[in-house]
């Protein structure tokens, strides 16, 4: 059998060792008092750590991730290309001077809307924690 | 972990401990909200760089422990473990409360090295493999560690309970 190492001491208290070494520890720590003695100690830090630990524990009142926008930036750019070139080729495909003064009209909402939303602050709709 | 709700969902959990833990660095709970805050925006911001096969908790962790360093640099000024906000001076509940300042002081006293091991492992609740991530040390090494700063702890109560 391999010989308990002090640092397994620490390792068994963290339940950090195999099942089988943990067994072996244990029957070396039940046969050897100073072993025993020197586990004791380590139980006893370690329960006070826990507790100063727990005690110091509390929920930030934080902003955690800013909120996703309603749609990538590169969806609008490419609505907004689209309806330029709309706004180009449909009047002459349709020949309806109408048509392009609608889709003019559509296209500088869309704009007017990118430009509020690239200038809108990413962090202004973010979710709070309570 | 690309959108907020999932960023959310893992990061949640951990803000207890994460601000106990940046409250045990850097002593004020007002300092360690703003750690933990300035943390999760950094990790917001640098999410698509965490690797979804390593431990989420090491890397959270590395980014608040480096925010809580920067804090420390920036007010150039030692670390302190034991908290001076009011509610945890003004009234020990108990006999065990008493003790745990005692800790603290001891612990605030430790070097550097045994501290971060002893609050990353307690304050952060990490275990040896997060430990061995975020210090990028093996397993084995934060055994080691860990037991040499428990010892150095035991032996600072004992000094300053002479």
């Amino acid at each position: 059998m391999t010989p308990v190492n002090k640092e397994e001491l620490s390792a068994l208290l963290d339940g950090e060792l195999e099942s089988k070494r943990a067994a072996v520890v244990r029957a070396a720590i039940a046969a050897d008092p100073a072993l025993h003695a020197e586990y004791e100690a380590l139980v006893r830090l370690d329960a006070g750590l826990v507790g100063a630990a727990a005690e110091a524990g509390f929920m930030p009142d934080i902003v955690l991730a800013p909120a996703a926008p309603s749609a990538p930036h590169w969806m609008a750019g490419l609505a907004v290309v689209v309806v330029l070139l709309g706004v180009r080729l449909l009047p002459k495909l349709m020949d309806l001077a109408l048509v392009g003064v609608l889709l003019q009209i559509v296209a500088a909402g869309i704009v007017l809307a990118l430009i509020m939303s690239i200038a809108r602050d990413p962090h202004a709709a973010s979710s709070k924690l309570t | 972990m690309k959108d907020a709700r999932s960023f959310d969902e893992v990061l949640r959990p951990l803000l207890r401990r994460s601000a106990g833990y940046a409250r045990a660095l850097l002593g004020e709970r007002y300092l360690a909200e703003d750690a933990v805050q300035q943390a999760a925006l950094r990790a917001w911001e640098q999410r698509r760089q965490y690797d979804a096969a390593r431990p989420f908790k090491a890397w959270w962790f590395a980014i608040l422990r480096n925010q809580c360093l920067d804090e420390l640099r920036r007010r150039k000024r030692m670390p302190g473990m034991m908290p001076t906000d009011e509610v945890y001076l003004a009234q020990p509940a108990d006999e065990g409360a008493l003790d745990r300042l005692a800790l603290a002081t001891a612990l605030a006293r430790l070097p550097v090295a045994h501290r971060e091991i002893l609050t990353l492992r307690y304050y952060g609740d990490l275990d040896y493999e997060e430990l061995a991530q975020l210090l990028v040390i093996p397993k084995g090494t934060v055994m080691s560690r860990l037991h040499l700063a428990r010892k150095a702890l035991a032996g600072q109560i004992a000094t300053e309970e002479v």
